[in-house]
């Protein structure tokens, strides 16, 4: 006890808490009647205040923070609050993020799209060179007299060859087959080939064309209906071939002009392109191009979302071309299908230094992500998606502490974009896909490329790695974390 | 999902220091949480350049967290702070004498809203004027958060010394502050305070 201690003194003790209970019955006196020294006690009441004040709202800087979290070898991201720095800005205030969205998300769709598109392309191309394969089930059917053939070089009769248009007002609007040098894309011209039932009387095959070339081809169709096999093949020129040959014959069909030659007869004008039972075929050596061998084996894409589809109909003898539609076990699809899709993120790696700051987090929702999606076209689809997932930082609260966190919470718009089936890897496709959209802590952009497998129409698997972008801000400073992940995913069509 | 790390004892979280990764994380995050404002109100007391109390700051933690490491109990976080934050910041004071004039320091003004800055800044230019312990012990008890046993421990000095300290350097700051008080820092004008 220090018994020099003045009145005055005994007060800043009392304040904090320091004073013994022999000091406080003092000061408790000579406050009682000396305003001087009452008015000093509320002095140093105010300043106690003043310095407490002090303590709760000093706060070290952010970046001091970052950079000696850093040198702790814990480096994490430190994101605002609102209460700090407004994290999550108002809409209206897009001019804020506009320069950040020039910047990170922009750029980074522009790239995933020219990857995209330029993937497609790619494998468009190869899909080019080894055309696919195709079955025309019902070519065995067609009757023999209707298609006689002969070994011959020369161009032969076709006496009994019958190309004829049986409802011509109906095959203007019923272009029923289809094919396309490019395969999947033929929307616009659609060509019929009907083989009329042989019980008929006037039995007749029907062609119709467009603008497109369709070969048709067959092998060895000298009665023997076994070894029968058809070629079709388009080429966008403004001729129509038809081709029903050995292996050095062909019949051109001109797409205004059905040339039937025989011996000693004129080509006979169709301009409808139409061919009648009357008309003779002219028959060529037309072996110019290497022809699309359909082999008799019966081929049915139904997983097939964007190949040729070929659809036989056994009564009719009809075949269907409609390369752009989508051919289930149920039946044909036209197209845009809604999906839904689950997926899990296994595997991050943090770009940025986060060593030992993975969570482990143990709910089932965590590194899941849910979404919708509409097939605006064969190749792409735009949907909503969201989840969780592991993605550690800090959060600065408004009296500065830092509130660890596990995950990030996020949903958005998203773009997927999917090549055509690569027959050598076996259909699978390659997937691309961008996400624009908003996090607790920030915007966040999704990129991702990997490779999509449909083992039945209503289901696909997708898997490849992720990238994800999160912008952020602490305390008026724009900052970017980054993560890599591996996504598993599968996607429900209907 | 947040770590849950609030009502942990110092004890119990110095222990998790112990430890690797998400945990040690975690737990020195909070430990930094609780005194990172009174270390650092500490070393831009006592040292008045900014840049330098930085430093010291952040110097104080690293320690700290390689100490917390192999130590077999840290029983007195903020008392264990401030003594590394004090060792560091009397060397440095030492070194600084020897080359700048105290009438160079600056008094940051640190992010805070007018009135928090101006009020902060009185402070520290009031604390400045005090004799060097009592500055010292006034600093380890209001933003430390010391006891006076602690802070005497800490000096090295008795108890009672700490309370003459603690008690004058309070009644000095009183009288230098007292037209401010009186509004709390509603001036916004600084005026300048001499030695």
């Amino acid at each position: 006890m220090n018994n020099s201690l003045s009145h005055s003194d005994l007060i800043y003790l009392f304040v904090d808490g320091e004073a013994s209970p022999a000091e406080r019955s003092k000061l408790y006196e000579a406050l009682s009647n000396n305003p001087t020294l009452q008015a000093e006690f509320e002095d140093a009441m105010r300043l106690k205040a003043a310095i407490e004040k002090e303590v709760q709202t000093a706060v070290p800087p952010i970046a001091l923070t970052e950079e000696l979290f850093l040198k702790a070898g814990i480096a994490i991201p430190l994101a605002a609050t609102t209460a700090v720095a407004p994290a999550i800005p108002a809409i209206s205030n897009i001019s804020t993020w506009l320069p950040m969205l020039k910047t990170f998300v922009i750029p980074a769709l522009a790239v995933t799209g020219i990857v995209t598109v330029g993937v497609i392309k790619l494998t468009e191309s190869n899909e080019l060179a080894t055309p696919p394969q195709a079955t025309i089930r019902n070519v065995e059917q067609l009757p023999q007299h209707q298609l006689t053939l002969s070994d011959q070089a020369t161009p032969v009769e076709m006496p009994s060859a019958t190309l004829a248009q049986a409802e011509p007002t109906k095959q203007t609007n019923n272009k029923d087959i289809a094919s396309s040098v490019k395969h999947n894309s033929f929307s616009k011209s659609n060509t019929t080939l009907t083989n009329q039932s042989s019980s008929t009387p006037t039995n007749h095959s029907t062609i119709n064309a467009d603008k497109d070339i369709a070969v048709v081809k067959s092998k060895q169709l000298n009665n023997s209906h076994s070894q029968n096999r058809q070629v079709l093949e388009n080429k966008e020129q403004n001729t129509t071939k038809v081709s029903v040959s050995n292996d050095v014959d062909a019949t051109i069909i001109n797409k205004n002009t059905l040339a039937l030659k025989s011996s000693g007869q004129s080509p006979i004008n169709n301009n409808k392109d139409q061919a009648t039972s009357n008309d003779a075929a002219l028959i060529t050596k037309s072996i110019e191009e290497e022809p699309m061998i359909i082999p008799t084996t019966a081929v049915h894409p139904s997983n097939d979302r964007t190949s040729t589809n070929i659809v036989t109909s056994s009564p009719s003898n009809m075949i269907r071309l409609q390369p752009s539609d989508r051919i289930s076990d149920f039946g044909t699809e036209t197209g845009s299908r809604i999906s839904f899709s689950i997926e899990r993120t296994v595997a991050p790696l943090f770009l940025q230094t986060r060593k030992g700051n993975v969570p482990e987090l143990s709910t089932a929702f965590n590194n899941t992500t849910l979404g919708v999606w509409y097939e605006v076209s064969a190749h792409s689809e735009v949907g909503a998606i969201g989840g969780q997932e592991s993605f550690p930082f800090f959060l600065v609260a408004s009296n500065g502490n830092l509130s660890p966190e596990g995950a990030l919470i996020w949903a958005g718009l998203s773009y997927r974009a999917n090549s055509s089936p690569i027959e050598m890897i076996g259909g699978i496709r390659v997937t691309g896909r961008a996400v624009a959209g908003y996090s607790q802590i920030g915007p966040l952009t999704k990129l991702s490329l990997g490779l999509e497998y449909d083992p039945i129409y209503h289901l696909s698997i997708t898997a490849g790695p992720e990238l994800t972008g999160v912008i952020y801000q602490t305390q008026g400073s724009t900052n970017f974390a980054e993560k890599i992940a591996f996504s598993i995913g599968t996607h429900f069509a209907f | 999902m947040k770590y849950e790390l609030k009502p942990l004892s110092d004890l119990e979280l110095s222990a998790l220091l112990k430890g690797e990764g998400t945990s040690r994380d975690a737990a020195f995050t909070e430990l930094y949480n609780r005194y990172s404002s009174r270390v650092f109100l500490y070393c831009r007391r006592i040292l008045g350049d900014q840049e330098q109390a930085n430093d010291i700051f952040q110097e104080t933690f690293i320690r700290f967290l390689k100490a917390a490491s192999g130590e077999a109990n840290m029983t007195n976080v903020p008392a264990y702070l401030l003594r590394i934050a004090r060792n560091l910041s009397l060397n440095a004071r030492r070194n600084q004498k020897m080359t700048t004039p105290i009438e160079h320091f600056e008094f940051p003004v640190e992010d805070r809203s007018v009135e928090s800055a101006e009020l902060a800044s009185l402070i520290a230019m009031a604390l400045d004027l005090l004799p060097e312990d009592q500055r010292e012990a006034l600093s380890l008890q209001t933003y430390g958060g010391l006891s006076y046993d602690e802070i005497a421990e800490m000096m090295e000095v008795p108890v009672t010394s700490v309370r003459n300290w603690i008690a004058r350097g309070k009644s000095r700051m009183r009288e230098i502050l007292t037209p401010y008080l009186a509004d709390e820092v509603a001036t916004p004008s600084r005026k300048k305070i001499t030695k």
